[in-house]
């Protein structure tokens, strides 16, 4: 018997790419319980892609990906939603659903489909509204939300649906300084829970201080995979982004800033 | 809940004044000792024959262009969406003109009509596919696009048309549910549409946030979207077959109950029929008795009813804010 468990997530050979632009080619990746990962791109470098590919959402050009250690494609959305959650870039809300009901989806692929949700149910979205702060909207209009609100409403629907794995498309964009720090000790309080998380973030030194393992994504589809202690150099990040950068320590740890 | 109970009072309410008022006004025990004796009186043959029949009709076309335009809403997550958006009801119009000029005459009319809803229907659903998916900016344009079309057919059918025939025509134009006599069919089509929609209803929630959000948790999105086409088109094709091109009840009723009810789709399409359907009704005996014993069309009275409802609604609400 093998004694490791399967990973989370697991590609092999991977390549993406959009009308004839490749984003990454021959990713392996390997995602495991409790990891905490950063993906690290220029805009356009297909971060968001390769997010939706990784969520089963749409196909990849070539190469196998394997949830739980089973193959995704063979899988309903309604397994694959108890195990990957993907928290979106930006959500869209045509009808005035309230807060509740719309963390309250999140529930969605743990019920059956003619079941309404109990007392239960409400409790975990209220529970989940109340870590990001938000329980005092709870029966206002998602419609009338701020945009930093509606990314807190956006990952209390995510934690109301539990996956093993969450895929987070830039989690602390729109939000302020202690609302993001509140949103990042959350995901990496999931992480040591034995959860994991794979979060698209542009601000490098959160990314240093919250994230246990990097992917840097380069332009052409080059991917570089690893502990933060490896990938996390600064020769990586001045290719990344093509700009020098500046490293900063104060002895215990060290900040990279654009030069 | 319990707006389901109060809208279920409104369609009862709204049909017993259905039943009372008309160019022969019966008082209310009339009404109750016809319910015995079938056709033998004068007051049972109006009830039974003319009253009644037309009034379950108005209900069942009413709740079927309710639980249509929910429908439609939530497809092109766009709550200014319309049943006749992917261009049904044109090519009903036009089937039943084409067939009304070519000399044909009732259950013709009826047959064409419902040809034309669906050759429509198919015409929409196959031009704005690429793949095997629709997008929903694609349907909307392509449906619009073809609707316009069928909308210069009919202005060249009635252009064409002998002057005699005119009214006939555009009375069937406007929305008419004089010639409504059976309500077996639309009754039975509204209860298999609405069951089917209830059963998809919390997966309908999510798809309302987004095809990324619903497949993200675990709604199976392309069965989804083609099943709610499918009902919605049925639904919108049984509507203007038999009651004609009758406007602003699939637009303004959803509008309604979400501003009570919210968005949950378990509640709103239930909600949506019920008052489409009263809502209908009260048109339609607003229609044979305001300038009775002229009959008016019935579309003309839903717009006339529907335009300031919903311009009040969209100043009111956030739609478009942004």
């Amino acid at each position: 018997m093998n004694p490791q468990p399967a990973p989370t997530l697991l590609t092999r050979r991977l390549t993406i790419g959009i009308a004839g632009r490749l984003f990454c080619r021959d990713l392996d990746l390997e995602l495991r319980p409790g990891q905490c990962w950063a993906l690290l791109g220029r805009n356009g470098a297909g971060k968001t892609t390769l997010l939706h590919t990784l969520a089963g959402l749409r196909a990849p050009l070539s190469g196998e990906i394997q949830v739980q250690g089973k193959d995704l494609r063979r899988l309903r959305r309604r397994t694959v939603a108890r195990v990957l959650g993907l928290m979106a870039q930006d959500s869209t809300d045509p009808f005035p659903a309230t807060v509740l009901a719309t963390a309250l989806a999140g529930r969605h692929p743990h019920l059956r489909s003619w079941q309404w949700e109990d007392a239960g149910q409400i409790r975990i979205a209220l529970d989940a509204l109340r870590v990001l702060g938000l329980e005092d909207l709870a029966q206002r209009s998602v419609q009338s939300l701020s945009g930093g609100e509606r990314r807190r409403l956006a990952l209390a629907t995510l934690i109301t649906q539990d996956p093993s794995l969450a895929l987070l498309d830039e989690p602390v964009n729109h939000l302020d300084v202690q609302q993001q720090m509140r949103v990042l000790r959350l995901l990496q309080d999931r992480c040591r829970r034995g959860r994991s998380v794979l979060m698209v973030i542009h601000d490098v030194n959160l990314a240093l201080r919250f994230c246990s393992h990097w992917m840097l994504l380069f332009d052409g589809g080059e991917t570089l995979v690893g502990r933060r202690e490896d990938a996390a150099q600064r020769e990586h990040l001045e290719r990344l982004y093509g700009h020098p950068m500046l490293e900063v320590g104060d002895g215990n740890r060290t900040w990279l800033f654009p030069s | 809940m319990c707006l389901l109970l109060v809208l279920t009072g409104t369609c009862l309410g709204t049909l017993l004044l259905a039943l009372l008022v008309g160019s022969a006004p019966l008082p209310i025990s009339e009404i109750w000792s016809a319910l015995g004796d079938e056709t033998d009186s004068v007051t049972g043959s109006i009830l039974w024959r003319l009253r009644f029949p037309r009034a379950l009709s108005a209900l069942a076309v009413g709740g079927l262009l309710g639980v249509a335009g929910t429908l439609i809403q939530v497809l092109l997550r766009n709550p200014l969406g319309d049943p006749y958006v992917l261009g049904v009801s044109g090519g009903a119009a036009s089937a039943a003109l084409l067939a009304m000029l070519g000399g044909l005459s009732g259950i013709w009319i009826t047959g064409s009509a419902t040809l034309g809803a669906l050759l429509s229907t198919v015409l929409v659903f196959s031009l704005s596919r690429r793949g095997d998916d629709w997008a929903p900016t694609r349907l909307l344009l392509t449906g619009v696009i073809v609707a316009a079309g069928w909308g210069a057919l009919i202005s060249f059918l009635l252009s064409v048309s002998p002057a005699a025939r005119i009214p006939g025509m555009l009375f069937w134009l406007m929305g008419d549910l004089s010639d409504a006599a059976t309500p077996a069919v639309p009754l039975l089509l509204l209860a298999l549409t609405l069951g089917a929609a209830v059963l998809i209803a919390r997966p309908l929630n999510l798809l309302g946030q987004g095809e990324i959000q619903a497949a993200a948790l675990g709604v199976e999105v392309l069965p989804l979207r083609t099943t709610v086409l499918l009902l919605a088109s049925t639904a919108t094709a049984a509507a203007v077959t038999i009651g004609g091109s009758i406007g602003f009840v699939g637009l303004v009723v959803p509008h309604m109950i979400r501003l009570v009810a919210g968005s949950d789709h378990r509640i709103v399409l239930p909600g949506a029929a019920l008052l489409g359907g009263a809502l209908l009704l009260l048109a339609d005996t607003l229609a044979r008795t305001l300038l009775s014993p002229q009959q008016l069309p019935v579309g003309v009275i839903t717009a006339l009813l529907g335009v300031p409802v919903f311009l009040y609604l969209l100043n009111r609400s956030t739609i478009g804010a942004r």
